[in-house]
């Protein structure tokens, strides 16, 4: 979150696909979406291009969509990590 | 009566203070969008240098052409199990490239960044890892950012 804030200063916007998405919310990231997945697989099951893919593809499009500073989005895929 | 019956006397509750809003507006729309990725999941080329597990502030750069399977994570932070399987889960840059093929956006960034999350000092990734990485993506025109991190 400290290296988007400061992306996010020299002007270019940033997406935060997040797995902790109320450490997000605490330092300040400007966007955010948040698959239900664990730490280690924010961007989507490992060996599951689809859904890794859908996971980008709604990042991306949320980038232009969320127009308040601070909103997280959540994103309707789940994966649970076999611990 | 006065409120105030010890002078100076502070709450031993420490109230987290969330930082000042920032904020870049989207200038393009995304099919004509650069897009880089960073992530401070500990990734890098695996011919590149580690980071130390017990802190670090230094970045890897990671080139636009550069395949899932030439990549690697040293991070001591998080269970590496599913990174390790396929680091897509966590830098989707072969996901990144189907998408700029199909033209939802233009291109992948020439330059991406990994960096290890999770420990080392703040300040310095605050005032001088965090800057040195927005202007490098500055300098090559990157018009988006996705992160992964948290």
């Amino acid at each position: 979150m400290i290296v988007q804030r400061a992306i996010e200063k020299v002007g270019i916007p940033t997406i935060l696909i997040a797995a902790l998405p109320p450490v997000a919310r605490q330092n300040g990231a400007p966007r955010v979406v948040a698959p239900r997945v664990p730490m280690g697989a924010n961007a989507g099951e490992p060996n599951n291009p689809a859904m890794q893919k859908a996971i980008v593809k709604d990042a991306l499009t949320q980038l232009v969509e969320i127009q308040t500073p601070g909103t997280i989005v959540p994103l309707p895929y789940e994966y649970h990590a076999k611990i | 009566m006065a409120l105030t019956v010890v002078k100076g006397l502070q709450s031993e509750v420490y109230v987290p203070i969330t930082p000042e809003v920032v904020w870049a507006p989207v200038q393009k729309e995304l099919k004509d969008m650069t897009v880089a990725l960073v992530t401070c999941a500990g990734v890098h080329l695996k011919s590149d240098k580690r980071f130390n597990l017990a802190g670090d502030t230094s970045y890897r750069v990671i080139p636009g052409d550069t395949k899932g399977q030439d990549l690697m994570v040293s991070h001591g932070g998080y269970d590496n199990s599913d990174v390790n399987k396929d680091i897509n889960c966590m830098f989707p840059i072969d996901r990144l490239r189907e998408l700029a093929a199909e033209g939802f956006i233009k291109a992948v960034a020439p330059v991406n960044f990994g960096l290890m999350g999770g420990g080392g000092d703040v300040d310095t990734f605050m005032y001088k890892t965090g800057p040195e990485v927005a202007e490098k993506l500055k300098n090559e025109g990157v018009d988006a950012v996705i992160l992964t991190a948290g």
